[in-house]
């Protein structure tokens, strides 16, 4: 049997592939030659890119945009004009950065940061994985992994197909020892090829997913030192992990370490930590509270309906909580919760949203719509009085137009629609709505 | 899902998914106990976790389906591959159960191409 | 890759096999073809929209690496051997104003674009069965008065979409798929697909749809990427034009 001989030249040859080059950081205003692996990347990003520009799903709000781009600037210094930044909606906790400088950032990520530095922090890891050039070196540790597994596979096969012919012929002559002792060969090709491939294919993709940990590390790490060195608090960093981590436990859905594309959070907070530590002793940095809670304001409601879907009430709950930390209004958390009970439909969440419907349009910060669930939660008790006041407010706090207001689908893209109308209720109480957050 | 087409929810039971193959961990069930504009909404989601972007809820209101008291909404929106798109559904929850009809085409010239023939299948649903 | 597929090989399968992967050519299969009350103008012009290539590179371990240098010579080799190919047959070619390397459209064409994007889609996922190829003019697929605005502004009685994708197996792949195929074993080592539709611009149909079968890339002449191969593929792709 001949297998270490067949199997030794490939697996030698593709090993040594994936000792893959090191790659200079990108300066700015850098761009690939067209002949190379990079710019086809990039222009395959570019066609990406393109679609957002022609989409009506981007959140096109000057003011919030030059906010982000403002931050994302003072964080990057030198690479702003690479990098463009959309806002897209979406509820996870997410954020994303394309080779080519298109940089993605959910709404549900913006709604569950608390200050400017955690802002900071985000986009700064995102940019560092441009500057990094980081989905190349993937692109091209992925590139070398596959050759070694389908040279292997290959082999395999090859071995495979030979034997068999052998085999074949072999019957075919008659000469039925041989045939029997090459239909054996085949067999055991085949055993230890399968073997062979499948721990391979396993190798392959743990080293990859390995890989992309890594890269996440080295962003984090030097996003911190931008955001650092821009005069931002650097612990900003961990606080995000910490959520992160809190929400991941309250979804209790575990997965393995080794197949996580991104290291743990708590792993993540760990380090971040150390390295704030390291970087801010004996300096006063900024946070900057109120200016990016100001800035999300006008936004909070549509961006916790578009986060809430979708979400199981553990990991929901988890969220609402935060908001309450960071000092959303209690009107509007608590409407949210309400909406949350009443998504769930279980025993006794009827009762539980009527409380929180009733709470949140007492309170502060609360969305008309509150009081048209309050009213059709009051209308199912048989409390029909109270509930046709509610719907009165309601009507007065937004009159009923042509786009009708009771899906929060029709508003993202409607803010100043929304804050006109609370604006209304607040004047009545002699509450602007900007005015609560700074404190 | 294409230039234009029809979905037909048939009797989706209170607990179970509008789209039965949906992964466990995705979205949520249809409960008997829900409003109208939580039916739209959870269909919406639905359609956003199939690569739905951009929907605007254009109308919500009242409408027959068939002999029964129901509901009727008008969206806009995006498809995967970005092609503006225009959609309308007819629904109603029949002794606990989500009935609807939803029939979407490309704004620009086919969703108004078979609007005609969606109306009457509508006007056939009877008891 | 299935190696398992091995089991199933045979002498004859094996000088298949190898065949399979060097013979590559190329040919096209009608979708949308004008039906016979169908008169064509006494003299018509086309206006030709910058085709669509996307060409990459096949990796040895399999995966397409787009290629921005290939992709853009190949639109630009397209479209002149589409003008080319129009020209021998007498039609008059409208030419299309210049535009970037990644997005050839005017802004005011990028959503008749997507449209036309989705009903080629539309068009190719019509056909269930190979039988079903051929001479089907009753599909009915347009492009409704979108169109009427490229009729407007370039005077054009008809506009030709093409699309065009195909992936070229490099060095490695290459080595790999002949090591395979002696092994009786199928590779992919580079596919060439993709189609040619012809816009009525004064009503917005469809009136006629050719499809590139999906075909090898190792050894086939119609390579976009010169200027010699696009003029075989442009002619394919406009073989039984009906202008």
């Amino acid at each position: 049997m001949k297998i270490p001989k067949l199997f030794g030249w490939p697996l030698f040859l593709g090993l040594s592939a994936c000792a893959s080059q090191p790659v200079d950081d990108a300066s700015p205003g850098e761009r690939p030659a067209t002949d190379t692996d990079e710019a086809g990347l990039w222009q395959m990003l570019e066609r990406d890119e393109y679609k957002l520009q022609t989409s009506t799903g981007v959140v096109r709000d000057p003011a919030l945009q030059a906010y982000l781009e403002s931050v994302l600037c003072r964080v990057v210094r030198d690479h702003c004009a690479d990098i463009r930044l959309y806002v897209l909606p979406g509820g996870g906790m997410n954020a994303a950065m394309a080779p080519n400088g298109m940089m993605l950032v959910f709404t549900g990520l913006l709604v569950r940061l608390e200050n400017e530095a955690q802002l900071a922090a985000v986009l700064g890891h995102e940019a560092a994985h441009y500057v990094k050039r980081h989905t190349l070196q993937r692109w091209r540790d992925l590139r070398a992994r596959t050759a070694t597994l389908q040279t292997v596979a290959t082999v395999v096969a090859a071995g495979l197909g030979v034997a068999r012919v052998g085999a074949e012929s072999a019957a075919a002559q008659g000469t039925y020892d041989r045939a029997v002792h090459r239909a054996a060969q085949v067999a055991r090709i085949h055993d230890v090829g399968t073997a062979l491939i499948y721990s391979l294919e396993i190798s392959t993709m743990l080293g990859h997913l390995a890989y992309g940990r890594e890269q996440e590390m080295e962003s984090d790490e030097l996003g911190i030192s931008w955001m650092a060195s821009a005069g931002y608090d650097p612990d900003a960093a961990s606080e995000i992990w910490d959520y992160a981590h809190l929400e991941a436990q309250a979804a209790d859905r575990w997965v393995p370490p080794l197949l996580l594309t991104h290291p743990q959070p708590a792993v993540r907070e760990d380090r971040a930590r150390a390295q704030a530590t390291a970087l801010s002793a004996g300096t006063s940095r900024s946070l900057g509270r109120d200016a990016y809670l100001w800035q999300i304001a006008p936004f909070r409601n549509d961006w916790l309906h578009l986060a809430r879907s979708g979400l199981e009430v553990d990991v929901l709950a988890t969220l609402l909580e935060r908001q309450r930390q960071i000092g959303v209004p209690e009107g509007l958390v608590a409407f949210h919760e309400g909406s949350m009970y009443r998504g769930r439909g279980g025993e006794g969440d009827g009762e539980r949203a009527l409380a929180s419907f009733e709470v949140a349009t007492q309170q502060a910060g609360c969305p008309p719509e509150a009081f048209r669930e309050l009213g059709l939660a009051q209308w199912d008790a048989d409390r029909h009085a109270e509930a046709k006041r509610a719907f009165d407010d309601y009507l007065r706090l937004r009159p009923p137009p042509r786009m009708p207001p009771w899906s929060r689908l029709t508003s993202l893209g409607r803010h100043e629609a929304d804050r006109d109308g609370c604006a209304l209720r607040f004047r009545r109480r002699g509450i602007g709505l900007r005015g609560l957050y700074p404190r | 899902m294409g230039l234009d087409y029809l979905l037909h929810f048939n009797a989706v039971k209170s607990g179970k998914k509008m789209f039965p193959r949906t992964p466990r961990e995705m979205g949520r069930p249809f409960v008997a106990t829900m409003r109208e504009t939580e039916v739209v909404d959870l269909f919406v989601e639905n359609l956003a976790m199939r690569g739905t972007q951009a929907v605007r809820l254009l109308q919500l209101q009242p409408a027959s389906f068939g002999p029964w008291r129901g509901f009727s909404f008008d969206l806009e929106f995006e498809s995967v591959g970005g092609l503006p798109m225009r959609g309308t559904g007819t629904g109603a929850i029949i002794a606990d159960e989500l009935h609807l009809l939803f029939y979407a085409g490309a704004r620009e010239h086919y969703f108004d191409r078979h609007r005609a023939d969606v109306q009457a299948i509508l006007a056939s649903i009877a008891r | 890759m299935r190696f398992v597929s091995a089991f199933e090989s045979t002498r004859s399968r094996l000088i298949g096999s190898l065949l399979a992967a060097l013979l590559a050519g190329c040919t096209t299969v009608p979708f949308i073809e004008p039906g016979p009350d169908w008169i064509p103008l006494e003299s018509s012009s086309v206006l030709i929209v910058p085709p669509d290539s996307r060409l990459s590179r096949l990796t040895t371990g399999g995966m397409p690496e787009p290629r921005a240098d290939w992709s853009t010579e190949a639109r630009a080799h397209l479209r002149d051997g589409l003008a080319r190919s129009f020209a021998s047959r007498g039609v008059s070619v409208v030419a299309y104003p210049a535009r970037g390397n990644v997005v050839p459209w005017r802004p005011e064409d990028a959503s008749l674009v997507k449209l036309h994007e989705a009903v080629g889609d539309a068009i190719l996922a019509s056909v269930v069965l190979p039988t079903q190829h051929s001479r089907r003019p009753h599909l009915d697929y347009g492009l409704g008065d979108a169109a009427r605005q490229l009729h407007d502004d370039f005077g054009a009685d008809f506009a030709l979409f093409v699309y065009c994708n195909a992936t070229y197996a490099g060095d490695g792949r290459v080595v790999l798929g002949i090591l395979a195929a002696l092994g009786g074993v199928v590779t992919d080592i580079g596919a060439l697909t993709g189609f040619a539709s012809l816009v009525d611009l004064r009503d917005g149909k469809v009136i006629w749809f050719r499809q590139l079968v999906p075909r090898g890339t190792l050894l086939g002449s119609a390579d976009p990427r010169t200027p010699e191969g696009a003029d075989v593929l442009a002619d394919l792709l406009l073989k039984e034009m009906p202008l």
